[in-house]
C-alpha cells in the first residue's frame, strides 16, 4: 500500500469512527443495561410459575434498589367466566380530570414528563365529532355551559389493531378482555401506537421519573410495575385491582359517578343493567371495526 | 492539470474534514442543546381524594359526631308547626337561624388568614379587594398599610377589618359580574343570587360573596346554611313537602310513611323513582370496593353524600391540570385557532 492510499484509508476510517462515536452518544447516558437474567428472560406465555417467581423477585429487588421501598409484585391470572366492560355516562362527566390523576397515582406512571393514560376531551353540545374536541381546556370551573366531556383511554377492543402489528408479540389480548403489554419484551418500535385509532398507547421517551413518596407498592407484572425508557404502556383496566375483584382507580375517584365497570358475562352486574336499559350506547370510532369494550351512554 | 488520484484524494480529504467537523459539533452540542422544559409540579392531592363532598346522617352516626344540629326540639316547640313565610317573589323566607351567619365576628378570622386578607387589601389588585379598599377611610387604610402581626396595633387592625367587612355586608348587593370574574361562586351563593339581590337575606348573600372572593382566608363549613333551591321555577317551594311539620325529626314522603334522617334515600326515591331504581342497580351514583361481590364488600354512597338536599344541583369545581405538552401551550392562542 502506498502512502497516499494509506492516508486516504485512514482518513476515511477516522471519520467513520468519529461519526460512529457521535451516534453512540446516548449510550453514555444509559444506566440500566440489562442484566444477564433479564436478557435471557423467557416470553411471558412460556414462563413456568417458578420462572415467574424468579422474575417477580428480580423486579422487587430492582424497585427496592431504585426507590428504597420494597413492593409486592404479583402475577394475577384472568378469572374464569369474566369479560370486563367499561361504561361511561356522558351526562354525568363534569370534566374534572380526577380520573386522569388517580390513574397516574395508581399505576406508577412517569411524572416528568407526565404520562396520562386517560385524555378527557371537551366537546361542544350537539356533536360527537372529535375534531371539534379540546384537550387542553383549563377553565376556572367545570362543567362549562354548552360543552360535555368525554374521557378516552384504551378501549380494550375485541378486535384490536395494536396487537396485530406488534413485530415481537409483546402485546396481546388476555382471556378476560384486557390487552396487556409485557414491558420486558417490548422493543419500543411504536407500531402499536401508530395502529391505535384512539391514541391509547403511550411511549416512554425518557427514563420515567416517579417521586419515591408517591410510588404505589402494590404492583403486578403486566400492570403497574415501573417501566423503563423505550417501552410502551397503556391503560390495562388497573389489572392489579380488577383481577383481585376491585374497581379500577379511575372509577373510585370519580365525583360524579360517571364511570361503571364490571363483568358483562354476569347478568346481575351494573354494566349488564346499563347495556340493557340505557337508551344510547355509542362506541368511539365504531366504523374502524375495532369493537371496543368501552361504551359511552347518555342517561336521560 | 491534476491527476485522477489527486482529485480523489482532495475530495476524500474535504468530505472527511466536513464529516469530522459535524461529528465534533454534534458531540460538543455546539448548536445549543434543547431548552429545558419547565418542571411539572406534582398534582395536588385534593384531586386524588376519593371521599365525597358531604357526609350523610348515617356517616355522622357511624363516626360518632355531634348530632345536635339534627335535634330540632332544642329550639322548636313540640307540637307546634313552624310557620312558612314567602316573599313577594314567592320564594321561601328561610328563618334566619337556618340561613347562616350574616356578619363576621373577630374570632372568625385567624391571625394567619387576617395576614392574607391584609396582604390582598394592601395590593388591592383584584376587583373585590379594590372595592373594599375604596370603602375604607384614610385612617383605616393607614392601619392596613402599617400592619405588623407582632405589634400591639395588630388586634386593632383585626377589629377594624371585621368592621369594614360587616359594613360592606350591610350595604347593597356586592355582586357585579365584572367584580367577580374568575371567582368560583358557591352553590348557595348562586341560588341566593337567582332568588333575589334585595330582601332580608341580602346580608347573608353579601357574606357568602365575600367568602367566595376570599376562599382561603374566609372559608367555613357551609353545610348548615339552608337555601331553598330544590326544583326548578320554585316548584318545590314548601319545606313540608319533605319535612314532617308535626314531628320535625322525621321526613315525610307523599305516601304518608315516616322516615328518619338516616333513611333519606327512600325519601328522595319517593319522587325520583327512576333514579332510585338506577341507584339500586348501581347505575347512578358511585359504588366503591369490589365489582366481584364474592371477594369483598362494597360501599354505596347515599343521595346526600353528593347532593345537598336543599339545593341538589351538582356544584362546579376547579378541574385538575390537563396534559403537559412538550412546548408551553398558550391556552388563549390554542382557543383562537380552533373554530367552535
Amino acid at each position: 500500500m502506498g502512502r497516499r492510499s494509506f492516508l486516504r484509508t485512514s482518513a476515511v476510517l477516522t471519520t467513520g469512527l468519529a461519526a460512529l462515536a457521535a451516534s453512540m452518544k446516548p449510550l453514555l447516558e444509559m444506566n440500566d443495561f440489562p442484566t444477564m437474567e433479564r436478557f435471557l428472560q423467557k416470553y411471558y406465555k412460556e414462563m413456568t410459575p417458578q420462572d415467574m417467581a424468579k422474575v417477580l423477585k428480580r423486579i422487587e429487588d430492582e424497585v427496592e434498589q431504585q426507590y428504597g421501598l420494597r413492593p409486592h409484585v404479583r402475577d394475577l391470572k384472568p378469572m374464569d367466566g369474566v369479560e370486563y366492560v367499561y361504561c361511561l355516562n356522558l351526562t354525568r362527566c363534569i370534566g374534572c380530570r380526577k380520573c386522569v390523576h388517580a390513574c397516574v397515582a395508581e399505576n406508577n406512571q412517569s411524572r416528568d414528563p407526565e404520562i396520562q393514560y386517560i385524555r378527557v376531551l371537551r366537546l361542544p353540545d350537539g356533536s360527537l365529532d372529535v375534531d371539534k374536541a379540546e384537550h387542553f381546556y383549563a377553565p376556572d370551573a367545570v362543567p362549562e355551559k354548552g360543552y360535555f366531556y368525554m374521557p378516552v383511554q384504551c378501549q380494550q377492543c375485541k378486535n384490536p389493531p395494536c396487537t396485530k402489528v406488534c413485530p415481537v408479540h409483546a402485546t396481546w389480548q388476555e382471556a378476560d378482555g384486557i390487552t396487556v403489554v409485557d414491558y420486558d419484551w417490548c422493543i419500543g418500535c411504536r407500531y402499536c401506537e401508530a395502529a391505535c385509532p384512539y391514541w391509547a398507547r403511550r411511549f416512554n421517551f425518557t427514563k420515567p421519573s416517579i417521586p419515591k413518596e408517591r410510588l404505589n407498592p402494590d404492583m403486578s407484572y403486566l400492570g403497574n410495575r415501573p417501566r423503563r425508557q423505550g417501552v410502551m404502556e397503556k391503560c390495562h383496566f388497573c389489572i392489579q385491582r380488577t383481577r383481585a375483584g376491585r374497581y379500577p382507580a379511575c372509577l373510585e375517584v370519580c365525583p360524579a359517578g360517571a364511570r361503571k365497570f364490571g363483568n358483562i358475562l354476569d347478568p346481575n352486574s351494573e354494566v349488564s343493567y346499563i347495556l340493557k336499559s340505557k337508551r344510547v350506547f355509542i362506541q368511539l370510532k365504531e366504523e374502524m371495526g375495532t369493537s371496543p369494550r368501552f361504551f359511552y351512554y347518555f342517561d336521560v | 492539470m491534476m491527476t485522477a488520484n489527486a482529485k480523489t484524494g482532495i475530495t476524500v480529504a474535504v468530505v472527511c474534514a466536513a464529516f469530522a467537523a459535524l461529528a465534533l459539533a454534534f458531540l460538543s452540542e455546539a448548536g445549543g442543546s434543547h431548552p429545558a422544559r419547565p418542571p411539572i409540579p406534582l398534582v395536588d392531592t385534593n384531586f386524588l381524594d376519593t371521599s365525597t363532598t358531604r357526609k350523610s346522617y348515617a356517616d355522622l352516626v357511624r363516626a360518632k359526631e355531634d348530632l345536635s344540629d339534627f335535634d330540632c326540639y332544642i329550639c322548636h316547640e313540640k307540637n307546634k308547626a313552624p310557620p312558612l313565610r314567602l316573599d313577594t317573589n314567592q320564594n321561601i323566607i328561610v328563618a334566619p337561624e337556618h340561613v347562616g351567619p350574616a356578619t363576621f365576628a373577630a374570632d372568625d378570622i385567624s391571625s394567619n388568614n387576617l395576614a392574607g386578607i391584609i396582604r390582598r387589601l394592601r395590593r388591592h389588585a383584584d376587583p373585590v379587594s379594590t372595592f373594599l379598599w375604596q370603602s375604607m377611610s384614610n385612617s383605616e387604610q393607614v392601619l392596613v398599610t402599617d400592619y405588623k402581626p407582632s405589634e400591639p396595633s395588630a388586634k386593632q387592625a383585626q377589629e377594624m377589618v371585621v368592621a369594614v367587612l360587616n359594613k360592606v355586608i350591610g350595604g347593597p348587593c356586592l355582586y357585579e359580574p365584572g367584580r367577580f370574574i374568575g371567582i368560583l361562586l358557591g352553590a348557595e351563593t348562586i341560588v341566593h343570587l337567582q332568588h333575589s339581590t334585595t330582601g332580608p337575606n341580602l346580608p347573608h348573600l353579601n357574606r357568602l360573596l365575600l367568602e367566595d372572593a376570599y376562599p382561603v382566608e374566609l372559608s367555613r363549613d357551609r353545610s348548615g346554611d339552608i337555601v331553598m333551591g330544590h326544583g326548578q321555577h320554585g316548584r318545590n317551594n314548601n319545606c313540608f313537602n319533605c319535612h314532617n311539620e308535626t314531628n320535625l325529626v322525621l321526613l315525610q314522603p307523599r305516601d304518608g310513611r315516616e322516615l328518619t334522617f338516616a333513611q333519606s334515600t327512600k325519601l328522595c326515591g319517593s319522587c325520583h323513582g327512576p333514579t332510585l331504581r338506577d341507584w339500586e342497580a348501581g347505575a347512578h351514583g358511585r359504588i366503591s370496593g369490589f365489582w366481584d361481590r364474592s371477594l369483598g364488600a362494597i360501599e354505596r354512597k347515599d343521595c346526600v353524600n353528593c347532593h345537598n338536599p336543599h339545593y341538589p344541583h351538582f356544584p362546579s369545581r376547579q378541574p385538575a391540570p390537563g396534559p403537559h405538552p412538550l412546548k408551553e401551550v398558550d391556552v388563549a392562542d390554542v382557543f383562537s385557532t380552533r373554530q367552535q
